[in-house]
């Protein structure tokens, strides 16, 4: 929490500021260190001073045991870091370009704080990778925006998409997107729809730890991200992430295949009812998994960045309430994808009438708004024909939506509805393979992989 | 050899592991368990503090290094692998931690903060340590000896490193199950003047830690490093003082390496040198020639030999500054520490290694060294060769301004070997998964009533149990005393307990059994079993002898069970004994009694009580006296 009044008044009492150099006595001791602000939701005691003591040691001592606090010396800077080198062009090298979007890997630490911030800009995070320079020649770093992907809407991701665009008709030969981890999926899956006529790799990467410790994942991911980038053969968006615990060994997931599916380790991105694409060593060798790709080609890419905002994704389970669907209809969305249970299962002969999905459902196909639905098991292919529930639901109008993850699904539908197609081609085309989110077949091989 | 030297200040620093789960995740503090799995990582290099880069971090960073993480999950979870941040700090570690603190009368910060002490050798998974400050001293912190009062100045709860199995110059392996481990980190204000002050210091200290009951005992469970410093030197921590008796050669061979230091500085002057830029050439083509076999490996390997010119060193790279260590040792540290060689060769030690005093000159004019000039020469690849003589250098370059502060190894023999450069506050920062911890009054109240008993107040204690007055001074003293403790809580007589744990558990070790592997309650659960069973208690060394060879604990004691032999047999011989010395039974009646317990203690050696052979030999003697 922020300092206390009574800390505060003791500040202007003594002229300090934040930053300065004090001496505080206390306990009949005298400290000597820097005084530095309260993090603003910490939890902490509001009342207690916090310096950087001289050993490295941050401490906090309660105003009431503080005899006197006075300034020593200068004010010293909170933050500095190393000056950063302007990135070096290497001609003979392919060309690619970073975009920043913020996120744990774009973020870095107030040192002395310990707040985390979002503000490391593409050239910092490069130069803290210097294997880069022998893998690809640098032509833009930008960063595009500063947020944790939790706080991306739609709309960045057009702002994505566009930004993509514009460097890869400037010719660059692949992009990578830095991006939070949270909601990386779903970034991907909206540039899978998006840039049509992609020409060369997109991937995005991220980290699952933050970047000031020496054990990051951030290096070790934006070199491999960097390599499928400047040498995999097929023009299609990714991401590329650890494959395993170890640092040895990235995997490439198609962008509308992948699933963040652990909080916190570092190969938390799986992908879903297909094999990764592609493997990459830690020596930069690719070994390819799926090869029936699109290959690198001279199209021009355009971005089809449109976006129905009135697109939901619901989940139901035992005791879910069907008014959710009743309210998402009276605000008019158009588009709703309903992550069922099993086989894409929704409560429809539920004891207590009131818990039936069924008429809300019917109410929605009635107003030609579009019900789809995926299954929370993440993994298999949703099925209509197998149980009652199922065919019922079918019966009043959803549509089930095969393989496809519900993320994909969501993403997928805002951007055909954002076409103002009808809803009998919405229909269609939510079944129509566009970038690889629905497969003939199940790979035996793709569970729990 | 006096120690006592006006000019030294010596600092103490001591690691204690506590005997608490994990510090920042639930699992067990216990080690040993076969690792399972293996995870391989690097380490990065970090940016620090204030944007400047921390000089022991730029060093680990400037090895490559793959590391690799051995583990069993029993001990080990996501935490420790750095794939999970961590859990709230362990409470009880944190009270110990604050009981200690208590106990040498500091003083406990009101909101302790968690920070991340950079650690890039691989110790620690994340590439930092967890580290808090619980307490400073004040004017009360202080502990009193014979040589005057010595101030504490700081205590931290910090994690455990991870164990390190395996190292080389391109990997290291470690395994997880002592990472996380809590230990406190407890440090004086350097008002040490002597060594024989030091050792009264680490000996009070460790007791009081002991006596907390808190804290783990064995191998490795406490460390202790030393900071000196020298009026006109510099400030070094030494690492690693695992012997109290050794630190009497430490500071002397401190005082003794700095004053050579400084002796070297003003000859250095003397004879104006300068700062030396770097610069050095491959000599392998002149060394062809030579018949050294050191040589010849070295090219047969593949290396190349390259020299660093150090003109205005001649004759001063031979001088000794410790015993068996020259000032050329020195650079050998730095060179190997820096470039990953094995080694240097520096031209005092030349003609030597097979080399030629003709190779020696065929060098110096090859390269044009002027006579002045001293050279070191590594035998490796050109990146390595140019990092280590790029370190020698560097150190060649602070022998001008006299001695550098570094962090030092303590050798087996006392001195002391160049470890790495003394870290800078720039190494810490805070840690951000955790929030400020702020500590309560009340609990600082009701822990200053559960304060460890003082020395006195345990021996005290310990006498009213009927132990003498010498061996509760020796209890007091030991690893053991909560064994003791536990033991006679139990109803053990408090005689036999500390009899082996004074007597017989030492006279073991003497003759070479590893009496240090038996875990804690395995000696525990040992002991009780010989009370409850009423086994010979002469046959307990037998039994410490099978268990530190591994044997479980109630295998031994069905062993030593079926050897005990039944009463019926016991009688049956004393009867036999006391009709064969019937004669010195009349004799001396009932005073027959000490020599016949020897003799029929000696046909049963461990296989029978004592106590139950006294009881029937008196019988069978009263009734042979009737």
């Amino acid at each position: 929490m922020p300092y206390s009044k009574r800390v505060q008044e003791l500040f202007t009492k003594n002229g300090i500021s934040v930053g300065d150099m004090v001496e505080v006595e206390a306990y009949g001791e005298r400290l000597l260190g820097v005084l530095l602000p309260r993090e603003e939701i910490d939890f902490g005691d509001q009342d207690a001073i916090v310096i950087k003591l001289k050993n490295g040691y941050n401490v906090g001592i309660n105003v009431s045991n503080i005899s006197s606090i006075r300034k020593t010396e200068t004010h010293i800077e909170l933050e500095k870091f190393p000056k950063i080198t302007e990135i070096k062009q290497k001609p003979e090298l392919p060309k690619i370009s970073f975009i920043s979007t913020g996120g744990t890997i774009s973020s870095r630490i107030d040192y002395l704080t310990g707040g985390v911030a979002m503000l490391f800009s593409p050239e910092e995070i490069l130069n803290g990778v210097p294997e880069l320079q022998s893998i690809a020649n640098i032509r833009k770093a930008e960063r595009l925006f500063s947020l944790a992907s939790e706080d991306l809407t739609p709309n960045e991701w057009k702002q994505i998409a566009r930004k993509v665009v514009e460097f890869l008709r400037e010719g660059d030969e692949g992009v990578v997107i830095l991006h939070g981890t949270d909601t990386m999926h779903f970034t991907a899956a909206a540039l899978s729809f998006m840039i049509r006529g992609l020409n060369v790799p997109v991937v995005l990467t991220g980290a699952q730890r933050s970047v000031d410790r020496g054990s990051r994942d951030s290096d070790f991911n934006i070199i491999s991200s960097a390599i499928v980038a400047t040498k995999f053969p097929y023009a299609v968006v990714s991401i590329v992430f650890h494959s395993s615990m170890n640092d040895d060994e990235a995997i490439v997931i198609r962008g509308t295949r992948a699933r963040k599916m652990h909080t916190s380790r570092r190969d938390a991105f799986r992908p879903i009812n297909e094999l990764p694409i592609a493997k990459v060593s830690k020596d930069g060798d690719i070994s390819v998994l799926i090869h029936n790709l699109k290959l690198r080609s001279k199209d021009t890419p355009w971005a089809d960045d449109v976006f129905e905002e009135k697109t939901a994704l619901i989940k139901t389970y035992p005791g879910s309430n069907p008014e959710i669907l009743d309210f998402l209809i009276d605000k008019g969305y158009k588009g709703i994808v309903l992550e069922g249970t099993g086989l894409g299962h929704v409560p429809t002969q539920t004891l207590d009438q009131r818990n039936s999905w069924l008429n809300a459902i019917k109410r929605a196909t009635d107003q030609s708004i579009f019900v789809g639905i995926t299954s929370q098991c993440i993994y298999g292919r949703v099925d209509p024909y197998v149980y009652r529930n199922a065919r019922l639901a079918l019966k009043y109008g959803a549509t089930y939506l095969s393989d496809m993850t519900s993320e994909t699904a969501y993403v997928k539908l805002g951007w055909l509805l954002g076409h103002s197609f009808d809803i009998e081609d919405i229909k269609k085309l939510m079944l129509f393979n566009f970038a690889g989110e629905i497969s003939d077949g199940d790979d035996p091989r793709a569970y729990l992989y | 050899m006096s120690t006592k030297e006006p000019e030294v200040k010596i600092g103490f620093e001591w690691h204690q592991r506590l005997k608490t789960h994990k510090l920042f995740c639930d699992c067990p503090s216990m080690l040993g368990l076969k690792p399972e799995s293996r995870v391989m990582r690097h380490i990065r290099l970090s940016y620090s503090e204030l944007g400047e880069q921390d000089p022991a971090a730029i060093l680990e960073a400037q090895r490559a290094r793959k590391f690799y993480y051995d583990f069993n999950s029993m001990n080990s979870c996501l935490v420790e692998l750095d794939e999970a941040p961590p859990h709230e700090i362990n409470e009880e570690a944190l009270r110990i931690a604050f009981k200690i603190a208590l106990m040498f009368r500091m003083q406990v910060l009101d909101e302790i903060r968690v920070m991340r002490k950079v650690v890039l050798d691989g110790s620690n998974t994340t590439g930092f340590q967890r580290t808090a400050l619980v307490a400073i001293g004040t004017k009360e912190s202080f502990l009193e000896t014979k040589e005057g009062n010595v101030r504490f100045k700081t205590l931290c709860l910090e994690e455990e490193s991870a164990f390190i199995e395996e190292t080389d110059k391109e990997e290291a392996t470690y395994r997880l199950d002592r990472l996380g481990i809590p230990l406190i980190e407890l440090a004086t204000e350097p008002d040490i003047h002597s060594a024989k002050q030091a050792i009264e210091v680490a000996e009070k200290v460790g007791l009081m830690l002991r006596l907390t009951g808190d804290v783990q005992r064995g191998l490795g469970s406490i460390r202790q490093d030393l900071n000196i410093s020298i009026a006109g030197g510099s400030r070094q921590e030494i690492k690693g003082v695992q012997e109290l008796e050794l630190i009497p050669n430490i500071v002397y061979y401190e005082i003794e390496r700095q004053r050579n230091l400084i002796k070297i500085r003003d000859e250095l002057n003397l004879r104006k040198v300068k700062k030396i830029e770097f610069n050095y050439f491959e000599v392998t083509n002149a060394l062809k020639k030579s018949n050294s076999k050191l040589v010849k490996e070295a090219i047969a390997r593949g290396e190349n030999a390259y020299l660093l010119p150090l003109p205005g060193l001649e004759g001063l790279l031979g001088m000794q500054i410790q015993p068996k260590r020259r000032f050329g040792t020195e650079l050998a540290d730095y060179a190997r520490v820096w470039g990953g060689v094995r080694g240097i060769i520096h031209s005092d030690e030349l003609p030597g290694y097979g080399i030629t005093a003709e190779d020696v000159s065929l060098i110096r004019n090859e390269n044009n060294l002027s006579k002045d000039s001293a050279f070191v020469i590594v035998f490796s690849d050109i990146k390595k060769a140019e990092l280590a003589l790029r370190a020698v250098l560097n150190r060649v370059n602070m022998a001008l301004e006299g001695v550098p502060t570094e962090t030092r190894k303590a050798n087996p023999d006392g001195t002391t070997s160049y470890l790495r450069p003394l870290p800078g506050a720039a190494r810490m920062y805070p840690e951000t998964d955790l929030l400020p911890i702020v500590v309560n009054k009340s609990t600082i109240e009701e822990l200053k009533m559960q304060l460890p008993p003082t020395p006195e107040e345990v021996m005290k204690q310990i006498m009213e149990y009927g132990v003498s007055e010498q061996m509760a001074r020796q209890l007091v003293r030991s690893p053991d005393l909560q064994t003791f403790y536990k033991l006679v809580k139990e109803n053990v007589d408090p005689v036999f307990v500390s009899s082996v744990l004074l007597n017989t558990i030492p006279s073991l070790r003497r003759n070479g059994i590893k009496v240090d592997e038996i875990s804690e309650s395995d000696l525990q659960t040992l002991i009780l079993a010989f009370s409850r069973e009423k086994l010979p208690k002469e046959a307990i060394e037998e039994a410490l002898m099978l268990l530190s060879e591994g044997e479980e604990v109630s295998s031994v004691v069905n062993k030593i069970k079926n050897k005990v032999i039944g009463e019926e047999e016991v009688r049956k011989t004393i009867q036999q004994v006391v009709l064969e010395k019937k004669e010195l039974i009349n004799q001396r009646g009932k005073d027959a009694i000490k020599p016949l317990m020897g003799l029929v203690m000696e046909r049963f050696r461990g296989k029978v009580q004592g106590s139950l052979v006294y009881e029937l030999l008196k019988e069978e003697i009263e009734k042979v006296m009737k």
